[in-house]
């Protein structure tokens, strides 16, 4: 069976209706501006008021059952998305539509007892697994919270049921012997397991995990990647994750969306978009991704410049300043997103010219 | 070609709770002129004990309990506190890791460029701004900016002050301890570009300390291995990649994803590395190895074949 049928027949079942549900998360022209404190003295002088344009109208869907990474350097608006899809940031405009059993609820707008009824369904794997862990508490402690809070842990039985298949399914096996362990006796691998596991307790169906291995040594990094693909396939959560390293995307993510500057350039299927980029940016930045093989001998792009000032981004294609296609088009006029072949979109005038 | 830096048998310890973390233990390699060697291993695998230990700038409990560095002939470990302070920078030099957060706030870069020189050698203060000026040229910086602050610069251009820094004395060996971890991937291969053209045209020597291996294979000629402590295998980057002897190697370069490879996920290496506090008796890497048997009890002999070294009892 195709992915993508497989994808329909859970989105099917679990719309119940004829409509067909496939999408658990859709993010619709999204702003998150945040205000720039100027002294005094400015603001009498100079009437306009600035912003830092964090993200700049961004738009995309999750697809039930996926992985849907957002690749991009630091400072593009990534984690800013995360951020407001779990309503820690309030979004300027647009909406975030999440769907979950049959109905649908707008993170940007739900009052507070919507958000905490939701927040259960939507959980976070932090990034640094040292930081993210009360050095107080053992992996008990750390995994009933979460129950406690929520009043979602029910009998004591079925609590500590709940709390075992968690560590199991994170590969913390036995369970029974890390529950009184603390963090110090963990290694970062464990630690993250630790992490997942307590953002799974609570039976989320979409989980954001923003740069869950960067923190983690290189030779057990795979194993949490595994413990995300085992999540997706078992049909329990679908993933926003956040990275800035193409190879990870590469084997954990099933569409890509690349960031610049507050705004999505380019998204396809995760193949489509390593293989075959089509924006000049994503182009370069696929380029100069290391490949462990010192034999490999391709051209690299390597662009000149740093990303813009959120605060002063470049009038027409924000990408212009570096882009070594640009010309006067791309000055004045900002491009959309265009369908550049199926399933493939890219937001620059000139993506079927050549790079130098 | 002449080995311009020679570490035999380096033993760093350090000391914690009466006991010793065997932090490098019994390590050996060498650098030859113009060769940029990449020195990797996980987190805790002592490879910045090493960086630190050739510069002898090691914090107070940790000490260097045997061995030899030998930098142009002459014993780093066994140096006088005066001739120490003529090696330094003078011949060897280090780029720390996350060093662009270390620059002076109040100091305009091309002032903190020219201290070192200052500080080496006898010549006049506008002499050493002009050589400053000249390094800030060399590392990509626009000359008009030597005046500025570190503030006025982004991360990726602060590295590139701290490379400037790092040369400013005209050493033949640099040291570069992960050196563009905190970086974007675009800058961080402006600075990988930066170093090579550098190195290329001062024919300058290099230590690259990583955890990438991806980034060894495309800017190193010879690759070192370290595990819990351990140097586990030499080789040259192409022979290393092609044919690791080491088991350790061999899953390490497993866990590195590849987008010109196949999309299946990399395979981990099962467990975590020993406690260098109580290491496992023989080879440190066996509990985790999948060819360990009986004789991984005892410690690995160190086997050289023709250029290359491996520490393993299976090969």
């Amino acid at each position: 069976m195709t992915h993508r049928a497989r994808l329909t027949i859970v989105a099917m079942s679990h719309a119940g209706s004829d409509e067909v549900l496939d999408n658990i998360l859709e993010v619709r022209d999204l702003k998150v501006w945040f205000p720039v404190r100027t002294g005094f003295l400015t603001s009498l002088l100079k009437r306009e008021d600035k912003f830092v344009h964090a993200v700049d109208g961004v738009s995309f869907d999750v697809h039930r059952g996926e992985v849907f990474c957002l690749v991009g350097e630091s400072g593009c608006g990534k984690t800013t998305i995360a951020r407001s899809i779990l309503r820690l940031i309030e979004a300027t405009k647009g909406t975030i539509n999440f769907r979950e059993d049959g109905g649908t609820v707008d993170l940007s707008s739900a009052g507070r007892k919507e958000i905490r009824r939701i927040r259960p369904k939507i959980q976070l794997i932090f990034q640094d697994p040292y930081e993210s862990l009360d050095p107080k508490h053992n992996v008990l402690d750390q995994l009933s919270e979460p129950l406690d809070v929520n009043r979602a842990g029910g009998t004591r039985e079925e609590k500590m049921k709940k709390i075992l298949t968690a560590l199991s399914n994170v590969g913390l096996i036995p369970p029974e012997t890390f529950l009184h362990r603390y963090p110090h006796e963990l290694s970062g691998g464990q630690r993250q397991r630790v992490g997942i596991a307590s953002s799974m307790v609570l039976d989320p169906s979409f989980l954001i995990a923003d740069e869950p291995v960067s923190m983690v040594d290189v030779s057990m990094r795979a194993d949490i990647l595994r413990i995300i693909l085992d999540i997706k396939t078992r049909g329990e959560a679908s993933f926003l994750f956040i990275t800035h390293d193409f190879s990870l995307a590469w084997v954990v993510g099933d569409t890509i969306a690349v960031m610049y500057s507050g705004k999505i350039v380019e998204r396809a299927s995760s193949f489509d978009l390593i293989r075959n980029p089509k924006h000049p940016y994503t182009r370069a930045l696929v380029s100069v991704v290391p490949v462990p093989d010192p034999k490999f001998r391709h051209k690299k792009v390597i662009l000149s410049g740093e990303v813009p000032d959120p605060i002063d981004v470049p009038k027409g294609c924000r990408f212009h300043p570096r882009c070594p296609i640009a010309r006067e088009r791309c000055r004045l006029e900002e491009p959309t997103l265009q369908e550049v072949s199926s399933e493939h979109f890219a937001a620059c005038h000139f993506w079927q010219e050549p790079l130098p | 070609m002449t080995a311009l830096l020679q570490v035999n048998g380096l033993k760093t310890f350090y000391q914690a709770d009466g006991d010793y973390v065997k932090a490098v233990d019994d390590v050996s390699f060498h650098v030859d002129v113009g060769e940029s060697l990449g020195l990797a291993g996980e987190s805790g695998c002592g490879k910045t004990t090493v960086a630190l230990s050739l510069m002898r700038l090691l914090p107070p409990n940790a000490s260097i309990l045997g061995g030899e560095i030998l930098y142009d002939g002459q014993d780093v470990v066994k140096m006088s506190d005066r001739r120490l302070r003529r090696t330094r920078w003078k011949k060897v030099s280090i780029v720390f890791q996350g060093a662009m957060n270390a620059l002076n706030p109040v100091k305009r870069i091309v002032e903190q460029i020219a201290e070192p020189i200052l500080l080496h050698e006898k010549i006049a203060k506008e002499e050493a701004t002009r050589r400053a000026e000249r390094l800030v040229e060399l590392v990509g910086i626009d000359k008009s900016r030597a005046r500025d602050y570190p503030h006025e610069f982004s991360g990726g251009m602060r590295q590139r002050v701290m490379i400037a820094m790092a040369l400013a004395c005209e050493p033949r060996l640099v040291i570069l301890d992960e050196p563009t971890t905190a970086l974007d991937v675009m800058t961080k291969t402006q600075i990988q570009q930066l170093v090579k053209d550098i190195q290329k045209e001062l024919a300058l020597s290099t230590i690259l300390i990583t955890h990438d291996l991806s980034v060894i294979a495309e800017t190193c000629e010879k690759v070192a291995i370290m595990y819990a402590g351990k140097l586990v295998e030499y080789a040259d980057v192409v022979t290393m990649f092609e044919n690791p002897l080491h088991p350790y190697t061999s899953g390490l370069l497993k866990a590195f994803p590849n987008i010109y490879g196949s999309r299946e996920l990399p395979v981990s290496i099962p467990g975590s590395p020993p406690d260098l506090l109580h290491p496992p008796a023989g080879c440190r890497f066996a509990p985790r190895c999948p060819l360990a048997g009986p004789e991984c009890e005892d410690d690995p002999p160190g086997k050289t074949y023709d250029s290359r070294y491996v520490a393993c009892w299976k090969r």
